[in-house]
């Protein structure tokens, strides 16, 4: 800069010509912002298909006049929401991005109305009677993405394979080791192009409704992918490229940030796109994505349950598959078995040192000195069933939740089920949580407390910075007015889990901990990560031989009622020993700009899925799509043999 | 001159290495990284897995060796995979480092920009509109905490005015041009506060500057106002700006993690936090040393900035 040629006089001018240059970057940039129109030619799109999957997340929009017009060009969908994780390819031992929600990699299985077992990319399966084994006859005719070519029962042998642990050890696939347990160290076989054949080493019912599902629990499943492009490309490009079976198909991937995802050029076997291009942004900031909502910026997003009515009033479409995230205390540092169920070795416990008052020891009755006439596992139940009682779950509901939401009271188990008995309620009853404590020895002392206690929020709905945090903190309220001090953790989780794999945490959770979805049918198998079952992994903390048994029972039985006695009886003994008593259950509600989306209908799941079945809710007849024709498929085509004999398969209640 | 620069390159090498074991060790002491590897749900891993992870990731030697592997790794540019999906943390950073300097980049021309002239107008106009003024945007820059700064933008100048947009740094393929209006909120929300600091820095330099006997001699002598000010007061003023500028555009590089999470910018912060909450050791790691480089490059150009520009310095 030339100082000379600059004059006191103008040093107005000077900082004037900052603002002028912001002022031409506004406008520059709006200029860019302007929505363009699309080519006019090609020929209009259908309506929603009646083939597609189930409608479990319409609803009628509200009028749009006072909400923002699009910015996006016709046909494409901007969704945001707080993460994009994942790896961006479709390499199967690695946890992928949820291609599965994005309607770009399919399973063999998917819900479908009430069924959470219906056929996907699987045609018919047949098991055997003893449930040794399954074969599975595949689709005909379904095109990989790109210039892959048919999916065939080579690549789905392969997939699975490749993703069990057992057979492939360098697979870090999420809940990988469940394949390892299910299926063992026997490969999958592919017996001719269109069938394949498992051996089960442990069977479990869930198999196709859950674990070779497009809604899996932990994410894994079975997407299919192209062992060709594996082979041509190597694993390295296969970290990096996705190549699925939807009606999408991935035009660029940047892991937590950016995805852009557009419709299938070709008739997609099971269901064209009604848009042209689907995106994803992350955005962590509740408040930029409610802004991007309310600017046009966003079609669809994700909304925290405390803003629920704010959307709602303003218009906005609330669109879901309809899950709803159970929240509810754990106490790890409760491990009571004695051996370990995988390896039959005995276990020693480092959580036994000090006496906590939330955690029982079966091992030592004397332990913690507890009051005459009472053990160390007595004491402890009467301390968490205090903390059980002592929260006003409908309060937490109204003020926190903005009366959105359910009770829950016994973790895994839906208020909101048929099967569910009011009798395993736990009862706000301030006073006889607090004769409770009392009676287990932890009178009020000093400042009139009783004992400290900490408190860890989940990673689930945000963590500790969305609204598990402030459902933490409601709950935290509610014991510290019981005079157990508490202390509502929310640092990193990836810091605490170490302590749950490693089983030496003693830090109560805040979590659904996997099985706690309001939509999990009653007979499933429940437990699983409440067992020394999942050593060497994840776990809610605590460890019980009675749960073992249950899980066991209920994971090889085939009949859905019997299931149900099981877990009826799994219910009771949770609910007495109140080792994880649940509080509320959180719905995971997306929102949509009713002047973008119109419809969107989903299947039964985790968050959100099928945007192929986003129907737009604007002029349509400008749409570039040039697809020739439809060949679309009804549910009532997919062939579903089935064991009758065995129940499974069919939708269990509720 | 050349002992200066020589003993400042040797003090940045060795704070670099110290660095490297800081990090790396404090990587070691979140517990054991097998654990980090156990996926969510479901069944645990193996011991036969655990064993065959820790073989290849050279879990399995002495945390010394582990720690020359790794720096050994390191000097060839291999920066590790991310824990959750195995992708290539450098891969990650090439992603992410341009945003991160585009929008340092711009903060500092705006902090600069804003700061500087404000400061010398401020000071020469000394309690008058302009000085308070001056006075006002420093002190609101410095009070207003930085996220309440940009929700604030957003709720005014995105939602209620439409004017710019409430966030990301728009298309990746767009060119840089159109792409101006989404730098505009976290530049200034980014910039503000270095711009007061820039301010109040200067107009300090320039009235302690204007007060001293050499100006006095030079208004005596009948010397413009004009070149009072620039030739003489400013270029001695902006001494202490000049150095702060090198301290305040690593501050930039390295400051952005909560702007870019408010305005969900994808630059290197947004990455930091996402492997904080991971605890993904080999991209903090990473991001750690990333930061430290550039604070210490910085440094040492205002070290070198500042030898050139004050004799007293080189010749000490």
């Amino acid at each position: 800069m030339n100082m000379k040629a600059l004059s006191l006089r103008r040093m107005p001018l000077l900082v004037a010509l900052s603002g002028l240059l912001i002022s031409l970057a506004v406008a520059c940039g709006s200029a860019e912002a302007t929505p363009t129109t699309a080519d006019p030619s090609g020929e209009p799109t259908s309506t929603a298909d009646p083939g597609g999957p189930s409608e479990t997340a319409t609803a009628t929009p509200s009028s749009g006049s006072d909400l923002p017009q699009p910015e996006n060009e016709l046909g494409v969908i901007t969704m945001v929401d707080v993460t994009l994780t994942g790896s961006p390819g479709s390499l199967p031992d690695l946890p992928m991005f949820p291609a599965r929600q994005f309607g770009i990699g399919e399973s063999l299985f998917a819900p479908e109305g009430d069924d959470w077992d219906a056929p996907m990319l699987a045609e018919s399966w047949e098991l055997e009677d003893d449930l040794s084994s399954v074969t599975i006859t595949i689709r005909e005719g379904v095109q990989f993405h790109g210039d892959w070519g048919e999916m065939t029962a080579e690549d789905m042998a392969w997939v699975i394979n490749r993703t069990n642990p057992s057979i492939n050890p360098e697979s870090i696939a999420a809940s990988a080791a469940n394949f390892s347990a299910l299926f063992g160290d026997t490969p999958v076989e592919a017996l001719d192009d269109y069938t394949i054949r498992a051996h089960f080493d442990n069977f479990d019912v869930r198999w196709a409704s859950n674990l070779l599902n497009q809604e899996a629990t932990g994410g894994l499943t079975s997407i299919a992918t192209s062992k060709r492009a594996f082979d041509e490309m190597g694993a390295e490009w296969m970290r990096a490229n996705f190549i699925g079976t939807g009606p999408f198909q991935v035009v660029s991937h940047i892991e937590d940030l950016e995805g852009t995802y557009e419709a299938v050029p070709y008739d997609h076997w099971r269901k064209d796109a009604e848009i042209t291009q689907f995106k994803m942004l992350a955005v962590p900031e509740e408040a930029s994505r409610m802004a991007m909502l309310q600017t046009g910026d966003a079609d669809v997003a994700f909304i925290d349950p405390k803003n629920h009515a704010q959307v709602i009033d303003a218009g906005y479409l609330p669109v879901s598959a309809g899950q709803g995230i159970q929240q509810g205390v754990f106490f790890p540092g409760n491990l009571w078995e004695e051996t370990n169920a995988l390896t039959g070795e005995p276990l020693e416990y480092g959580t036994y040192v000090n006496s906590i008052p939330w955690i029982g020891n079966p091992f030592d009755p004397g332990f913690g000195e507890p009051p005459d006439g009472m053990d160390s596992m007595e004491r402890a139940r009467l301390v968490r069933t205090a903390l059980a009682m002592s929260v006003d779950r409908d309060a937490i509901i109204e003020h926190v939740m903005g009366g959105i939401g359910t009770p829950v009271h016994v973790e895994y188990f839906s208020t909101q089920n048929p099967n569910w008995d009011p009798q395993y309620e736990y009862p706000f009853d301030e006073e006889g949580a607090e004769a409770l404590l009392d009676e287990a020895g932890y009178p009020r002392g000093s400042g009139d407390i009783r004992f400290e206690i900490p408190l860890f929020i989940g990673p689930e709905l945000g963590g500790g910075e969305g609204p598990a945090g402030e459902i933490g903190d409601a709950i935290g309220g509610f014991w510290d007015n019981l005079g157990v001090r508490t202390q509502v953790l929310k640092y990193a989780y990836a810091v605490y889990r170490p302590g749950l794999v490693g089983r030496t945490s003693v830090t109560p959770l805040l979590t659904s901990c996997d099985d706690g979805k309001e939509s999990y049918p009653w007979d499933w198998p429940k437990g699983l990560v409440m067992t020394t079952l999942t050593r060497g992994g994840f776990a809610c903390g605590n460890e019980s031989p009675e749960i073992l048994e249950w899980y066991r029972a209920a994971a090889s039985e085939p009949d859905v009622q019997a299931r149900i006695d099981i877990n009826n009886e799994l219910l009771e003994y949770m609910h007495h020993w109140a080792i994880a008593p649940g509080y509320v259950s959180v719905p995971q509600a997306y929102f949509a700009n009713p002047n973008s989306i119109s419809e969107w209908p989903m299947h039964l799941g985790n968050s959100f899925n099928s945007p192929q079945n986003i129907v737009s809710a604007r002029q349509n007849t400008n749409w570039p799509v040039t697809r020739p024709s439809r060949q679309l498929m009804a549910p009532s085509d997919w062939r579903h043999e089935l064991p009758s004999s065995l129940g499974i398969g069919s939708a269990p209640e509720g | 001159m050349k002992r200066y620069f020589l003993r400042r390159l040797i003090f940045a090498v060795i704070t670099l290495i110290a660095a490297t074991m800081l990090v790396f060790g404090l990587s070691r002491v979140a517990g054991d990284p097998m654990l980090l590897y156990a996926k969510p749900g479901g069944y645990g891993m193996s011991p036969e897995r655990i064993a065959t992870l820790e073989k290849r990731l050279g879990l399995d030697r002495p945390l010394v060796i582990q720690y020359f592997m790794w720096m050994g790794r390191l000097l060839q540019g291999d920066l590790g995979n991310t824990i959750t999906t195995e992708t290539p943390v450098a891969t990650l950073l090439r992603d992410r480092i341009p945003a991160t300097l585009q929008l340092a980049a711009t903060s500092f021309v705006f902090a600069i920009m804003l700061g500087i002239p404000l400061g010398v107008l401020s000071a020469i106009k000394r309690g008058t509109f302009w000085d308070y003024l001056g006075r006002s945007i420093a002190l609101f820059g410095q009070a207003m905490p930085v996220f309440w700064v940009g929700i604030m933008g957003i709720l005014i100048f995105a939602v209620m005015l439409d004017w710019l947009p409430p966030g990301t740094a728009g298309s990746r393929d767009a060119p840089l041009i159109s792409k101006l209006q989404y730098f505009i909120l976290p530049t200034v929300t980014l910039g503000w506060l270095p711009a007061a600091a820039f301010l109040r820095l200067t107009r300090s330099a320039m009235l302690e500057v204007m007060d001293s006997e050499y100006i006095k001699l030079a208004r005596a002598k009948g010397v413009s106002d004009q070149k009072i000010i620039w030739k003489h007061a400013f270029k001695n003023a902006i001494l202490q700006p000049l150095t702060l500028a090198a301290i305040t555009l690593a501050g930039f590089i390295t400051g952005t993690v909560v702007i870019e999470r408010v305005f969900s910018w994808p630059g290197v912060g947004q990455l930091t936090v996402q492997a904080v909450w991971n605890n993904d050791f080999p991209t903090l790691t990473a991001t750690v040393l990333l930061w430290t480089l550039a604070f210490l490059v910085l440094n040492f150009l205002a070290d070198v900035a500042y030898a050139y520009l004050d004799p007293r310095i080189r010749l000490s």
